[in-house]
């Protein structure tokens, strides 16, 4: 260390001094040795320094030590495997659905070229088209609403404040009630099997995952629904956390596009009895 | 003695013991972060979720290619195309609920009151388990259904035909929809279920 390695040289007045402040019957000339006691505040200085030092090493250890896994396990894998699957299957789901619409493209190009060429079936053909526009395998586009259902911006999270997946079925269920003829989420179009859930803190629409802000476009009688759903007695619930907690519901009128539905409809066992 | 290099030297290490302390804490709570119970809950749910979706999405598409080889046949008398025409009539009949359709499944009976919100989402529940057709208080309930315009005093009957077993397991279990809404149901069983046509 530093404090041991300098040799003061004193200079022959300083010696002098220390020669008259010298007990009498010691050596005149003679140096402090080395090795000599610290002073107390320097002494403690170091001490709290090196305690300081200690300690921190000491808590690195001890955490170094709790983190360690005493067996070959990894806590981080299985959460990204699931993760990754999670992923991976979501875009095998996006890529399905792609293909399901396009199939029903080609299969509704085919009813109409065997219409054409087939007057027997010409008219079942054109009932059938009409059921698929009811039933939501025909895009459909018109004058209707747009509503935006988002979380609150302002203060904390609460419960009231964010978007449920129940806000999502009342609300579909209201236009339903106000004649919407179409309805989607999200670029979900609603249909008769449709439902919304929500698994944890993710919302599921004919088993899609999706993702705030909520965008539900209904075709219908523009003035009729967009009047209902600014009255204020309508979803009450949710208006008063619209007022209260910021929950974001906006309404306007627009011009909106309904997509395919591009799911199944399950019938094995049920018949049509007449 | 202490010289000013000295203080220099511990402060710089105790600087990076502090720091290496604090990463490590990060670290710890980053790890804990994500392998927190109820993500991985979550995730696991949605894979499974995602596995079943995404096998019925499968059927779904080898069922509309058939459809479109049938459709697009080249033969004189084109049979097959007709019978896929008349094969989705009787589909969409039904799903359109043109028609009254019977087939296996249950009737479920609700003698107390309850609330629309509870309404809204017990029939979530059922289009969740899956069905085939369903009334609602003798009414059909197809795409546009809505509780609004409905007389919401009990008792309330549903008729559902489906897989009667996997409705009926999925209604009854423990946290499941009749739990949450707190709803007491009879639950009947029948191989001969009928679901009224749309008015």
């Amino acid at each position: 260390m530093i404090i041991c390695a300098k040799i003061k040289v004193i200079s022959a007045p300083v010696a002098q001094q220390i020669e008259r402040s010298r007990p009498k019957g010691k050596a005149a000339g003679a140096i402090p040795a080395r090795g000599t006691k610290m002073s107390k505040p320097i002494f403690r200085k170091i001490s709290f320094s090196l305690f300081f030092i200690g300690l921190g090493v000491g808590l690195l250890l001890a955490t170094q030590w709790k983190v360690r896994p005493t067996r070959a396990v990894s806590l981080i894998d299985p959460y990204l495997s699931l993760k990754n699957t999670n992923e991976k299957l979501s875009q095998e789901q996006s890529a399905l659905k792609n293909e399901i619409a396009e199939l029903h493209k080609n299969n509704s190009q085919a009813s109409r070229n065997l219409k054409e060429n087939e007057t027997e079936t010409k008219g079942k053909v054109e009932i059938l088209e009409q059921y698929k526009k009811e039933i939501g395998l025909v895009p459909l586009n018109g004058k209707g609403i747009i509503i935006i259902m988002d979380d609150s911006s302002l203060g904390d999270i609460t419960e009231n404040s964010i978007a449920h997946a129940a806000d999502l079925r009342d609300t579909v269920n209201f236009l339903w009630g106000k004649g919407a003829k179409a309805i989607s989420i999200n670029g979900e179009r609603v249909v008769a099997s449709t439902s919304i859930d929500c698994i944890v803190n993710t919302i599921l629409i004919n088993k899609t995952k999706i993702t705030n802000p909520f965008v539900i476009m209904a075709i219908g009688n523009q003035n009729e629904i967009f009047d209902s759903l600014k009255d204020s007695n309508s979803l009450s619930d949710i208006k008063s956390r619209v007022s209260e907690e910021g929950l974001k519901f906006e309404i306007k009128k627009e011009e909106v596009n309904i997509p395919v539905f591009n799911g199944s409809f399950l019938v094995k066992n049920a018949k049509s009895i007449n | 003695m202490f010289k000013f290099r000295d203080y220099l030297i511990i402060s710089l290490i105790s600087l990076t013991l502090g720091w290496i302390t604090v990463r490590q804490f990060d670290l710890r709570r980053r790890v804990s972060e994500l392998t927190k119970p109820e993500k991985s809950e979550s995730l696991a749910i949605e894979v499974s979720s995602l596995v079943e979706a995404n096998q019925k999405l499968r059927e779904e598409m080898n069922k509309l290619n058939q459809s479109y080889i049938k459709l697009t046949e080249n033969s004189d008398n084109q049979t097959s195309a007709k019978q896929e025409i008349e094969d989705n009539l009787n589909l969409y009949r039904i799903v359109s609920g043109e028609t009254v359709v019977g087939g296996s499944g249950l009737e479920i009976n609700v003698q107390e009151k309850l609330e629309k919100p509870q309404l809204i989402d017990l029939l979530n529940a059922l289009r969740n388990i899956g069905f085939e057709a369903i009334s609602f208080n003798k009414k059909r309930v197809i795409y546009n259904f809505s509780f609004e315009n409905t007389n919401l005093n009990p008792p309330y009957e549903f008729r559902v035909i489906g897989d009667k077993n996997l409705i009926r397991d999925s209604l009854k279990r423990r946290g499941g929809i009749l739990e949450q809404i707190n709803a007491k149901a009879d639950i009947r069983e029948s191989d001969n279920i009928v679901a009224p046509a749309i008015n």
